[in-house]
């Protein structure tokens, strides 16, 4: 998993936004529609970021296929030191 | 030829030498490589492209990260940038080496060089698409 939350996160092209994504479902779970608008970002890059950090059991959905929010996974909860470590350089 | 060689000779299509016939058909091969350079040119220098790619967006997420692992990364990269470049600029420029390689190496040597230089361009072109998202 860490090595998984390195290169998700910071190895690649939408890894920075996929941070500020992960650090807002953390704060508190939202759809992918809150999502875009409280970061500023196209609701479509959204929904490609959720199914990147979903492929790589980083968030999880909850509820119905419409208006589904997003929350983080156990997994991802079990290693948020290392998360905190890659958010600190994003802010 | 190794097995492996004439393994991978059937694969590409290249017919392999009987050992029989090697004094005749050294000969030509040694002045007429065929089209084994143009292919690992084109190779090295996609080779070259794809690692600029990578070395930007990984010089970008180092600027931006800071970390152990991004400046790793980026390091990875522009060293095997470096070595592909140092490869074509052998094969094309180097005044000694690149007469040599245009007019000394022949087809067997130059289609295993081939094949290195493709499988790191399918290797790199795998890393560009999970890079790249």
């Amino acid at each position: 998993m860490e090595a998984v939350l390195w290169y998700v996160l910071t190895g690649t092209r939408g890894g920075p936004n996929r941070v500020r994504l992960l650090r807002a479902v953390d704060e508190r779970p939202r759809n992918a529609n809150q999502l875009a608008e409280d970061l500023d970002l196209d609701y479509t890059t959204i929904r490609h970021h959720l199914d990147v950090l979903m492929d790589n059991g980083m968030v999880q959905k909850s509820g119905g296929d419409y208006g589904a929010v997003y929350l983080t996974t156990d997994q991802v909860d079990h290693h948020w030191e290392t998360v905190e470590t890659i958010i600190e350089q994003v802010e | 030829m190794g097995p492996w060689t004439a393994a991978i000779a059937t694969i590409i299509g290249a017919h392999p030498i009987p050992p029989s016939l090697g004094a005749t058909t050294w000969a030509p091969l040694q002045t007429d490589p065929g089209i084994w350079p143009t292919i690992a040119q084109v190779s090295v220098g996609a080779n070259v492209l794809l690692l600029a790619v990578l070395g930007g967006i990984w010089a970008r997420n180092y600027w931006q990260f800071r970390s152990k692992h991004t400046l790793g990364l980026l390091v990875f990269s522009v060293l095997l940038l470096a070595e592909n470049a140092l490869a074509l600029y052998y094969y094309m420029v180097d005044p000694t080496l690149a007469t040599w390689f245009a007019t000394a190496v022949p087809a067997i040597a130059w289609r295993a060089m081939m094949l290195l230089h493709v499988l790191e361009t399918v290797a790199l072109l795998f890393l560009v698409w999970i890079t790249w998202d």
